[in-house]
């Protein structure tokens, strides 16, 4: 019986000590896998943290792949006030808070009056700075550094203080605060503009805060270009790995735009209008042949890597709120009459040799029209009429046409709608139709040369291009392709009409080139055949009327006119130095057309008749 | 009377307590394999998770790393960066007549290739959002079972 009660009690203690120690197993597993100790957690309380994926806006190059607005990595930094009541350290977060101005050179009222306010509000971070660039952040860091290294303050902010010359980064590697208790910085993205100024009217600028593109291409295609770097709250649990998003970069824009020509034909209208005292100016330079904007000038530019500046937010937000002149609409003058005789000529009223007597003044609708130096010039052909820039010689040809036919024409070429080139802020410009109620027929007569009438520069490019183009007109654009993805879409040259003959626009051009050649105007470039049109607009003053002192000056042109490759239009506003565009307009469109052909690789007519034959 | 040594034997107390502690080690040993499974599976998961989040970092570092290249390069090949080289090592923009045209035999100005661009092929889509990767092992267990159990619904 005892030897019985020995064996129970030993089975029942191995059976109990297995069973602890099973149940000791299996209740540890259980507690790996199903227990979650908050307090270990990097933040307690947490289960994620908020990120931002690195998705980079998409990059706005020239048609030869010289980037015109790229990325850059910037920093929020941090400070951390915890603690700042403390004694000791109130002044060691001042300190880091005061380097902190002076380096980024920080105007956050907020901060500074932080600073000031006793006692201290408990908070516990607060950013100083919210795009730090990448060289400031390093001397930022190495100046804290050698501050707790005991080095004394003023010195160090002396130091922070200085200016920096615009240096090369020391270190493309991503900058890792963690080593600071009080600093914390968190890299992103933020648009870049390595060229500042060039192009800068094409391109636009993006807002920093809201990442949102204003004006120009920027804005025209910021779903495209924008690249998804949206914050989400990442989960530090492993198993949801899969939902942080991947980087989605925007896709890269291709312009048309050739950037060494478009710094040279920058150069050139800004000393055209520093020169003859001018306030503001355009220049288009097209091929004629697809539409390809190879060159957009305006000015005044602002420098869009630095919108917030003053001087920049100045010129951004001007009075008529103009950020490119090229597609803002005005009264152009005579170079209009190009396409009053372009109508004429297609219409058949008038021939090249069509004789009109002028007499110095014309009736049309009750109003006297007056030639530009209020003289009678006698017996004018068509080309004579041109040449001299006679209004009243195209005021009568626009009565030949009537009032039907000629807006009919003004219509065809694309007067009064947005051309679509792909830019933000278009004017449609403004022509009256023949049937409002408020029309009068004088109005054909002073637009057919071009006042009281308001089209912008890249619609007269447009127009212009079916007469250089053999009656085909196409439609300007600025983008030559999106590559996204490893994908390229280059949209195609789009024909918008024919609102000439061919005909016409070989005898227009020949009219034209005859006209430029025999009054040796300023524009010609030797070499090379061209034809063109000067333009000279009284500017209406509102309770003044038009005065002549204030002139918008025009020049269009085109050639080789066997071939033409480029088409140049000049518009200076308001000089003082002349009122004329045969004096202020034309020298600029000579200036472009020498640089175009250099640029474009265009030899003269004789040796490229050579190189034909 | 060998049938009532049998069950005699059987019945006796000693071999009641052996069945007893050995049907408590099987289920240990049961329990234990199911739980080591579950651990090793879920230590896979969460090892590949932290893998993947990693890999997720280490694309955000690229891609900064890869802009400052970037930025470096657009600052170095700026225009007015440029123009000045060119200045100190003698160059300048020609003038108008200052450009002699010679004529190459069989040569025509072309766009170029491009080589960076593809056209007819489409990258590759790697799926990484992997049902293991927030599958548990109860999940999986279950979702098994009524795969198994799925032929003898109606019977």
């Amino acid at each position: 019986m005892n030897e019985k009660i020995t064996y129970n009690w030993r089975y029942i203690s191995i059976a109990v000590l297995f069973s602890l120690f099973g149940l000791a197993i299996i209740a540890q597993m259980v507690r790996i896998q199903l227990t979650v100790n908050i307090s270990d957690l990097p933040s307690p309380g947490l289960l994620g943290q908020w990120e931002t994926a690195a998705s980079r806006r998409g990059l706005i190059l020239d048609r030869h792949g010289h980037v015109l607005a790229g990325n850059q990595t910037v920093y929020a930094v941090d400070v951390n006030f915890e603690n700042f009541n403390q004694p000791g350290e109130i002044e060691e977060v001042k300190a880091l808070a005061e380097l902190a101005i002076e380096v980024f050179q920080i105007n956050n009222q907020y901060l500074l009056g932080f600073l000031q306010q006793e006692p201290r509000p408990l908070t516990k971070n607060m950013t100083v700075e919210r795009f730090a660039a990448q060289a400031d952040l390093l001397r930022y860091l190495d100046l804290v550094e050698r501050y707790y290294a005991g080095e004394p303050l003023d010195s160090l902010e002396a130091e922070a203080v200085a200016p920096q010359p615009l240096s090369l980064l020391d270190s493309v590697e991503v900058i890792d605060c963690s080593n600071f208790v009080r600093v914390n910085c968190t890299p992103h993205l933020t648009r870049s503009y390595p060229e500042e100024k060039l192009a800068s009217n094409i391109l636009g600028f993006v807002m920093r805060d809201t990442k949102q593109g204003q004006l120009g291409v920027e804005e025209k295609f910021d779903s495209t270009l924008f690249g998804n770097d949206r914050s989400w709250w990442a989960l530090w649990d492993p198993h949801k790995a899969d939902q942080a998003p991947d980087p989605d970069h925007g896709a890269n824009i291709v312009l048309t735009i050739d950037a060494v020509l478009q710094e040279d034909v920058e150069g050139i209208l800004d000393n055209a209008i520093k020169k003859k005292g001018a306030i503001a100016g355009a220049v288009i330079v097209m091929d004629p042949q697809n539409g390809e904007i190879l060159a957009m000038a305006s000015s005044p530019r602002a420098d869009v890597s630095r919108y917030w500046d003053e001087s920049n937010s100045d010129i951004i937000n001007n009075n008529e709120n103009v950020f490119n002149y090229a597609i803002k609409s005005y009264e152009p003058g005579s170079v209009v009459k190009v396409l009053t005789m372009a109508a004429a000529l297609d219409a058949g009223v008038v021939e090249p040799d069509t004789e009109f007597i002028d007499e110095g003044k014309i009736e049309v609708g009750g109003v006297t029209i007056k030639n530009w130096n209020e003289e009678a010039w006698g017996p004018q052909d068509m080309t004579g009429c041109l040449q001299h820039s006679l209004n009243v010689c195209l005021a009568w040809v626009a009565t030949q046409l009537e009032s039907e036919q000629f807006y009919n024409y003004m219509q065809a070429f694309g007067f009064g709608q947005l051309t679509g080139i792909e830019l933000a802020g278009e004017s449609p410009g403004l022509v009256k139709s023949y049937w409002s109620p408020d029309y009068t027929r004088s109005e054909l007569g002073t637009n057919a040369f071009g006042q009281g009438i308001e089209i912008t520069p890249i619609q007269m490019v447009k127009a212009i291009s079916a007469v250089a183009n053999n009656g085909e007109m196409v439609a300007p654009r600025i983008i030559h392709s999106v590559v996204d993805d490893g994908y390229r879409y280059t949209p195609p040259k789009t024909v918008v009409g024919h609102p000439i003959s061919a005909e016409t626009a070989e005898t227009l051009t020949e009219m034209l080139h005859q006209s430029l050649q025999n009054e040796s105007s300023l524009a010609l470039v030797p070499g090379y055949s061209l034809a063109g049109k000067t333009g000279t607009a009284e500017i209406y003053v509102p309770g003044l009327g038009y005065k002549s002192s204030a002139t918008n000056t025009s020049f269009v042109g085109w050639g080789p006119i066997d071939d033409p490759q480029f088409l140049v239009y000049v518009w200076i506003s308001k000089p003082s130095a002349s009122i004329w565009g045969s004096e202020i307009a034309a020298p600029v469109f000579q200036k472009v057309v020498q640089k175009v052909v250099i640029q474009l690789g265009i030899p003269p007519d004789a040796v490229r008749m050579a190189l034909q034959d | 009377m060998k049938e009532s040594l049998i069950q005699a034997y059987s019945n006796s107390p000693r071999r009641q307590k052996l069945q007893l502690v050995g049907g408590i080690f099987i289920a240990i040993v049961l329990g234990a394999t199911m739980l080591v499974l579950y651990l090793v599976v879920s230590a896979r998961v969460v090892s590949m998770g932290r893998q993947l989040q990693q890999a997720k970092d280490d694309i955000d570092q690229l891609v900064y790393v890869s802009v400052n290249y970037s930025y470096q390069i657009d600052r170095l090949s700026r225009f007015e960066v440029m123009e000045t080289r060119a200045e100190e090592m003698g160059f300048r923009a020609p003038y108008p007549g200052e450009v002699f045209y010679v004529p190459v035999a069989g040569y025509t100005d072309g766009e170029g290739t491009v080589v960076e661009v593809v056209d007819d092929s489409r990258p590759a889509v790697i799926n990484v959002n992997l049902r293991e990767y927030h599958q548990t092992l109860l999940e999986w267990v279950g979702e098994q079972l009524s795969i198994f159990l799925r032929p003898f619904k109606g019977l």
